[in-house]
């Protein structure tokens, strides 16, 4: 499916699919969540059938037939439709074991607003992150698969942000935004919020996890890249209970799912 | 530029998920030690890493306001 597509494939992209496909390989039921895209859905539900057959092979008491991975269209860059989406999922599914969000665009535009007004770096670096882990703690809550918890992973740049220091003049990045306070901001309120449900009683049964993550990109492909300004994955999934969310044996998860591109401009 | 491939980098990201499925320990200290709750974070290779240095409670708490409004204005409310 991506295999024909650019650099942008290669990089953001990568990530989201090889997770995807390692937790499908696993015997994870996932619940892919991206822009719609004509011809993405099969696409999606085809690559992560593949993955879970990857793992079934060598486990003939398992059967590839009782994972029904599924593909949910949700435009990040609008808080309502994750609003919407997260509602849609928790009615379906009662217990998520874990949500893994790599959405993310790199770009070197100003403050750009949605729809809504945020901006859109930050809306899919955070707000839509906290959006999402917010909508579905209750399902997260209900899992009953995973003996050492659930898990919420946000993979941006755990670890090596620094913090932003005008969080309370400017709060949303509307005045003093640049490149590196965009990228402060978003891994500094990652690490803020994410602590913050940490330690609230009820969500005790879960983990939270702020990851960085860190793919090879060429130089020449680093300023096409650049230069083309746009780019992101919305790929984020979850794994739901009551499929397959034992694991099925160590497997190699090759390549990875999927793929989604867009230009910034197709959201203003 | 250097790095990982994506499948190398997914390898790690997704142990903590394995390990928790597998009843194991996450595989990760939290950053502040002496505490028995908070949020992980998780370096390239899947090591713990450490929060900033503006990691306070006056901070956590003007970001979780901040979101709150942020949300509210979308329809959504943050549980307290």
């Amino acid at each position: 499916m991506c295999v024909k597509n650019d650099i942008i494939n290669n990089i953001y992209i990568g990530i989201g699919k090889g997770i995807a496909c390692r937790l499908a390989s696993e015997g994870f039921q996932i619940i892919a969540v991206g822009r719609q895209k004509e011809g993405r859905e099969a696409e999606v539900l085809d690559y992560l059938q593949q993955c879970t057959n990857s793992g079934i092979s060598s486990n003939s008491s398992s059967s590839s037939n009782e994972i029904k991975h599924e593909f949910r269209p949700c435009n990040a860059f609008e808080l309502s439709q994750v609003q919407q989406c997260s509602k849609d999922i928790v009615n379906d599914h009662k217990g998520i074991d874990a949500l893994v969000m790599t959405q993310g665009m790199a770009t070197i535009q100003g403050f750009t607003p949605t729809s809504e007004g945020t901006d859109e770096k930050l809306t899919l670096h955070y707000w839509s992150r906290a959006a999402f882990a917010n909508c579905l703690l209750p399902s997260l809550r209900s899992s009953t698969n995973m003996q050492g918890g659930s898990v919420v992973l946000s993979i941006l740049s755990g670890g090596v942000h620094s913090p932003y220091s005008k969080y309370k003049e400017d709060p949303e990045l509307k005045k003093s935004y640049s490149i590196a306070n965009a990228a402060n901001i978003a891994g500094y309120y990652n690490d803020l919020f994410f602590d913050k449900l940490a330690v609230q009683d009820d969500n005790s049964s879960i983990n939270f996890v702020h990851g960085k993550f860190q793919v090879r990109l060429s130089l020449h492909k680093f300023v096409w890249y650049i230069s083309h300004i746009s780019s992101l994955d919305q790929s984020f999934f979850f794994s739901v209970p009551g499929v397959c969310c034992k694991q099925l044996g160590n497997r190699n998860a090759s390549v990875a799912p999927y793929t989604n591109k867009r230009n910034a401009k197709d959201v203003r | 530029m250097s790095g990982k491939s994506p499948d190398k980098c997914a390898e790690y990201m997704v142990r903590p998920i394995l390990a928790c499925s597998n009843g194991e320990n996450i595989g990760l200290d939290l950053p502040n030690k002496s505490s028995k709750k908070g949020v992980y974070i998780m370096k390239e290779d899947a090591s713990a890493g450490k929060l900033t240095k503006g990691h306070t409670d006056e901070a956590i708490e003007s970001c979780w306001k901040t979101t709150k409004d942020v949300l509210h204005r979308a329809g959504i409310e943050l549980e307290e």
